[in-house]
């Protein structure tokens, strides 16, 4: 076959050219020259694995930090006194109850990730789900979900969430069932819903249009499979940039809600001690510096891998 | 004045006599703003008439008029400076072909009749967008309707959301909303007051008919009508957030023009770099760095330029004493305006380095065109569509922000009034800002959209047919 | 043409496919208009015959190819494959008929899901009938058929519902206005029309209700009888899979791509031409009985379109098929046809072998395509050739009469008021016109007659 010796490329440029304007086609990134500086471009690069090796040492310092860490979270060091500054003992110092802040900081993670990835992964199932369902079922379906997720679209992200969680915690902010982490996660998961599914919804929308689901639909294919099989598989790549966006918004949102009163106070998270050091800011700017740094890093990390991987599978942002 | 040099003589000197009314402490910072880009904008654009200058002239004369009416001051140099802009346009538009000019008139009269009749300034904001609405309208008129149809399932279903809030707290709702150190009468007047005995759906239509009279209920805790609340406190609020929002777009627009002029160099890279780390910084993070470098008694370097908190009053003067307004309010708005630099910036970039790839960019260096006017007056039009559509959605992320800077910087803004209602539990204060925060939310997207109509009218005319 | 007519149907036996009054409408929005996108064709593909279906973008043609495999259902009509007619199956019994039905498409690349390798896209079509081989539950195909009979009286039930809906929402604003200002009249008059449309909402609210329970009981039902299935699938899976491996590799061999270098890759690593064989070994894999082909090489290179047509030649030879070519290429289609179908706006203008319908077309529109070919040589004069004017009407307000009347050059009164039908104007040349340029005018159609008619 003289067509499989030939560079394939210059095939695909004419195919290219030869594809008639009245046709409204997805451009789908293979053009070729897309394609060339695709295959340059998909190299994850040295930064990324500086970053994803931040959060696997936080991770790990995270889970085994009752092993590896010679203090404890709530442990008091009369000796180095309140407020002491960064020494050998405590490399970040202590806070006003005597605490060291390094310790803190890595069982910080536990709570902060925790919160931050299950909200985004309860999002992804159920935003998902229904971003996939309102951009595969048009009409009736589609217009009675969108309508539904603009609804709670329609208040403010961070107020949707202070008031989900004002509203399940009683006066001395103590849950009214269940423990303050996971209503805390419940309201953060109600509140980033609506913003997945239309993202999912937007991205669907582009993929249900390409000639391969209607192959698939003459095939006698069932909807369920062919959103699962061949919806799915494009869709996932730019959810997974968006999913690690989110739990980086998720981090600082739990901070921020720290910071209104709200929350989690009682565990040490990122979001609280930083918080809970701003009163002394001018004594004992390490109270503060050191928990924004784990947070400056770990929302870096994430935005980074997530910058990436967007690079690396090609995906354009269909809609926002 | 149809003369292209003349129009934009008119328009640079608009733009100096802001600049000399600026200088002179008349006009404050937004002025400065206003007038450079003015200036700017119709210093480069090709046809005054075609440019998107008057309209842009026009947004910036509504966010102007909304920042004087918040402040509720309306001294002479406001007046000045309306009566500056609208000599502007008419010169450089002529008044008939100008719809800017007529919305301008039209919410200079609502502002006047605002502040005779000493309306709250919440609903001179909504009149000012109801009239951006009205001007777009004759544009387009279809599209607007279809649109504020569509807004109105939503601001009920809105609503209803959060008047049910207050339903999900278990117990007794009067002493949940009483509070715990209520005496029985308060509990029993608040009863009443709330009509609780009522079912839920009758509840809700009383407490809609009430509170679109302007009454949504008196908080037990401050013992004040949480409209008279939020009129003490949304003003300042609004304030903050305009001036990030004007802070960000005057930093954000021109590092994004040079990075993408400059794609792929040292410069480049060294912008996106450092907004990428911006955008990893929360921005309570950067409002305590801030504090702890720039604040009166906070600084650790012995710059304490900035007061760290601002005295308690209800209301800040725009004009008067500028020097010690511009000290208060510029460590918040440096804060809140932080992260959308590095997002706005970050758009424009991405869009603008697409568009210099076009072939009228390199037609028009080929005509010999200077670099500015290429920049300026051709490619950041086109660019500029999905950064006018983020600056609409972003809105949340400036009310969110702007919460919880208030409560760093203790800005008697409704964030902190918000988080005091928190701290008290105080669930009526909770459910008032929550409505007129999703409502603004609401509203203000609606008239970004209409904005974006105006400006790019095959948007208006494919949703007109669809 | 541009007619209808069932004339140039051949007899009831020997036709693989047979399409009668065959339409497609598409609604335009929520205004109640139709795009009239086919409008009652008919033709019949005999077995072993290549069925060229050529016209203008916009004509209908792939419509018609879509329509033929059920993906959009047509409006209305018959689309009869071997004596058994698919308009009329329900969706379930069409999922059956569909292996000896496939289709290949325009854009190749577009048309493989750049996420599967070549092997997965390949074996697709048997997966599908592998699936469809083990029967559902009782359960799941109730709530399938519940689905289908509940949407459509739920969007009537919402059409009706969406009034009472909204007087509700009034008595509501009357309510509060009369609140507001304290008028008990008003608020009277606001409970009235409250109770009033809560009458008129509950049935329909009721009947949503209960279907909806009724639906979200047989779903939470489905789970146990969906992990049976899926046990009873999972058992035949290894079984099934070496056995569709094979099948799968020969398909690919047979398009002339090695299956162990194609199987693992994804579709980026191939070119046009080498993607456009593997839709093809897609389309084959199960052995239809009829392809349909839309566009098979618009997308392609010149050079390559010739080796895919050749490949579609052998494979009819090989696996015996029946091939509808759809294409705007007129030289493309006299290749490959035994007969050539010309479609205008909708509707089926002339139906002749290439032979006789390029030498001498009967149907001014026909003779207008052919002469928009440009010829490659200076000399002949392009001015003298007669080329049609003037823009394809919309298709949501086609011409009355024959759809062809506003640009042809022969068109009369006659052709405003009559649709033409298909007539044999030779042995084999079928044609929906008046006035052929092939044969006699159609009985009735005289011209002199017809201007004084619409002149009187």
């Amino acid at each position: 076959m003289l067509e499989q010796s030939s560079d394939p490329r210059t095939d695909q440029a004419t195919a290219q050219v030869l594809e008639p304007a009245d046709e409204a086609t997805v451009p789908d990134g293979t053009g070729p020259a897309e394609r060339d500086a695709g295959y340059q471009r998909r190299k994850l690069g040295v930064g990324f694995w500086i970053a994803v090796g931040w959060l696997a040492v936080l991770l790990a310092a995270a889970i085994l930090g009752d092993l590896i860490l010679p203090y404890g979270p709530e442990q008091t060091f009369r000796a180095a006194g309140r407020l002491a500054a960064p020494s050998a003992d405590h490399w970040f110092g202590t806070d006003s109850n005597s605490r060291d802040v390094f310790t803190r900081c890595v069982f910080a993670t536990r709570i902060s990730l925790l919160v931050g990835v299950s909200a985004t992964l309860v999002g992804l199932v159920v935003g998902g789900a229904l971003g996939m369902i309102a951009g595969f079922y048009r009409g009736t379906i589609e217009s009675a979900v969108t309508g539904a997720l603009d609804v709670l679209l329609a208040i403010p992200f961070l107020v949707l969430a202070l008031a989900l969680l004002t509203f399940l915690t009683d006066e001395q902010n103590q849950p009214r069932f269940g423990n303050i982490s996971i209503i805390v996660i419940i309201a953060l998961s109600i509140a980033v819903v609506p913003s997945i599914a239309r993202i999912t919804r937007a991205n669907v929308l582009v993929h249900s249009q390409r000639e391969f689901v209607l192959a698939s639909r003459t095939l006698g294919t069932r909807n369920l499979r062919i959103m699962v099989r061949e919806i799915l598989p494009n869709v996932v790549p730019a959810m997974m940039s968006f999913a690690l966006l989110y739990i980086a918004i998720l981090i600082v949102v739990e901070g921020t809600l720290s910071f209104l009163g709200v929350g989690e106070l009682s565990k040490p998270t990122w979001g609280n001690m930083i918080s809970f050091g701003r009163d002394k800011i001018d004594d004992a700017p390490w109270n503060v510096l050191f928990p924004s740094l784990f947070m400056f890093l770990t929302i870096l990390a994430l935005n980074y891998i997530g910058d990436r991987v967007r690079n690396y599978f090609d995906v354009r942002e269909a809609g926002i | 004045m149809t003369d292209v040099r003349t129009r934009r003589r008119v328009a640079a000197g608009i733009g100096v006599l802001l600049l000399a009314l600026t200088a002179v402490g008349v006009v404050p910072l937004i002025g400065l703003a206003i007038g450079g880009v003015l200036a700017a904008q119709y210093a480069t654009s090709p046809g005054a008439t075609e440019s998107p200058g008057y309209l842009l002239a026009c947004a910036v004369a509504v966010v102007l008029l909304v920042a004087w009416a918040i402040d509720l001051r309306p001294g002479l140099y406001g007046w000045a400076v309306v009566a500056v802009m609208a000599a502007g346009l008419v010169l450089v538009d002529g008044w008939r072909r100008s719809p800017g000019f007529l919305a301008l008139l039209a919410s200079m009269t609502v502002l006047m009749l605002g502040a005779t009749l000493d309306i709250t300034p919440v609903f001179v904001f909504l009149a000012v967008i109801v009239i951006g609405i009205a001007a777009t309208a004759r544009t387009s008129g279809r599209y607007v309707y279809r649109r504020v149809a569509a807004l109105v399932p939503i601001v009920i279903a809105v609503s209803f959301f959060s008047f049910s809030l207050l339903s999900l707290l278990p117990g007794d709702l009067a002493v949940n909303i009483a509070g715990p150190g209520a005496t029985p009468e308060a509990v029993a007047q608040i009863r009443a007051d709330l009509n609780l005995d009522d079912p839920i759906p009758v509840r809700y239509l009383r407490w809609l008919a009430d509170a679109v009279q302007g009454d949504l209920g008196v908080s037990p805790f401050l013992r004040e009508d949480i409209v008279d609340g939020l009129a003490r406190t949304l003003p300042i609020s609004m304030q903050i957030m305009l001036y990030a929002i004007v802070l960000s777009l005057a930093l954000s627009i021109p590092l994004g023009v040079l990075s993408a002029y400059r794609a792929g160099t040292k410069t480049d890279k060294g912008i996106t770099a450092t907004m990428f780390g911006l955008l990893a910084l929360p921005n309570f993070v950067i409002a305590l760095v801030l504090i702890l470098f720039f604040a009166k008694g906070k600084s650790i370097i012995g710059l304490d330029w900035f007061p760290a908190t601002v005295p308690t009053r209800s209301r800040i003067g725009f004009g008067e004493n500028t020097v010690l307004r511009f000290k208060q309010i510029l460590l918040p708005v440096v804060a809140l305006a932080a992260g959308l630099t590095a997002t706005y910036m970050r758009l424009l970039r991405t869009d603008m380095v697409a568009t210099l790839q076009e072939d009228y960019i390199a037609v028009a260096r080929a005509k010999g065109m200077s670099t500015m006017r290429i920049l300026f007056g051709h490619a950041l039009r086109p660019s500029s569509f999905t950064l006018l559509t983020v600056l609409g959605i972003n809105i949340a992320a400036l009310i969110s922000g702007s919460l919880i800077i208030e409560v760093i910087f203790v800005l008697p803004g409704v964030g902190t009034y918000l988080a005091t209602a928190i701290f008290q539990r105080d669930y009526l204060v909770i459910q008032g800002v929550v409505v007129v925060l999703a409502l603004a939310f609401v509203l203000t997207n609606l008239a970004v959209d209409l904005l974006y109509a105006l400006l790019d009218p095959r948007i208006r005319d494919a949703r007109a047919i669809l | 043409m541009a007619g209808s007519g069932t004339a140039h149907l051949g007899g009831p036996d020997d036709a693989v496919l047979r399409v009668t009054d065959l339409t497609v409408e598409f609604p335009v929005g929520n205004t109640g208009l139709k795009v009239h996108a086919v409008s009652g064709i008919s033709f019949d593909i005999r077995k072993g015959e290549t069925m060229g279906l050529v016209g203008e973008s916009g004509c209908g043609k792939s419509t018609t190819g879509r329509a033929l495999m059920q993906v959009p259902r047509p409006t209305s009509g018959r689309v009869v494959l071997e004596g058994e007619d698919l308009a009329a199956y329900d969706r379930e019994s069409i999922r059956a008929v569909r292996a000896r039905l496939q289709m290949i498409f325009q854009d190749p690349i577009s048309s493989l899901n750049p996420r599967r390798t070549i092997a997965e896209i390949v074996r697709e079509p048997l997966v599908v009938q592998w699936l469809e081989s083990v029967p559902r539950s009782p359960v799941a195909r109730l709530w399938h058929s519940l689905v289908r009979w509940m949407l459509p009286l739920w969007r009537t039930a919402w059409r009706f519902g969406r009034f009472a809906l909204g007087a509700l929402l009034a008595a509501a604003v009357i309510w509060i206005v009369g609140e507001a200002v304290d008028v008990s009249a008003l608020r009277g008059v606001g409970v009235a029309v409250g109770i009033v449309a809560g009458i008129a909402a509950a049935p329909l609210a009721l009947f949503i209700g209960v279907t909806a329970a009724a639906w979200l009981v047989l779903v939470l039902l489905m789970g146990p009888f969906a992990l049976a299935r899926w046990l009873r699938l999972r058992a035949g899976r290894a079984a099934f899979l070496a056995e569709a491996d094979e099948k799968v590799r020969r398909a690919l061999s047979t398009v002339g791509l090695d299956p162990d270098v194609a199987m693992p890759k994804r579709r980026h690593e191939f070119s046009g031409g080498q993607c456009q064989r593997i839709c093809i070994a897609r389309a084959l894999v199960l052995e239809p009985k009829l392809l349909i082909c839309d566009e098979p090489v618009s997308a392609l290179d010149v050079s390559v379109q010739a080796q895919i047509l050749n490949l579609l030649e052998d494979m009819k030879a090989e696996y015996g098929l029946t091939l509808v070519f759809i294409s705007h290429d007129l030289a493309v289609v006299k290749n490959v046809s035994d007969r050539v179908a010309v479609m205008y706006l909708g509707k089926m203008c002339e139906v002749a072998p290439p032979d006789l319908i390029y030498s001498e077309p009967a149907h001014p529109y026909t003779a207008a395509l052919l002469s928009a070919i440009p010829a490659p040589d200076p000399t002949i004069n392009q001015r003298g050739i007669a080329t049609i004017s003037g823009e394809v009407p919309s298709p949501v307000f086609p011409p009355s009469g024959c759809r062809f009347r506003t640009r042809c050059p022969r068109a009369t009164g006659h052709c405003e008021a009559n649709e033409p039908l298909m007539r044999e104007v030779r042995t084999g040349h079928y044609v929906a016109c008046h006035f052929p340029l092939v044969g006699e005018p159609a009985p009735g159609a005289t011209r002199g007659e017809d201007e004084l008619l619409v002149l009187s």
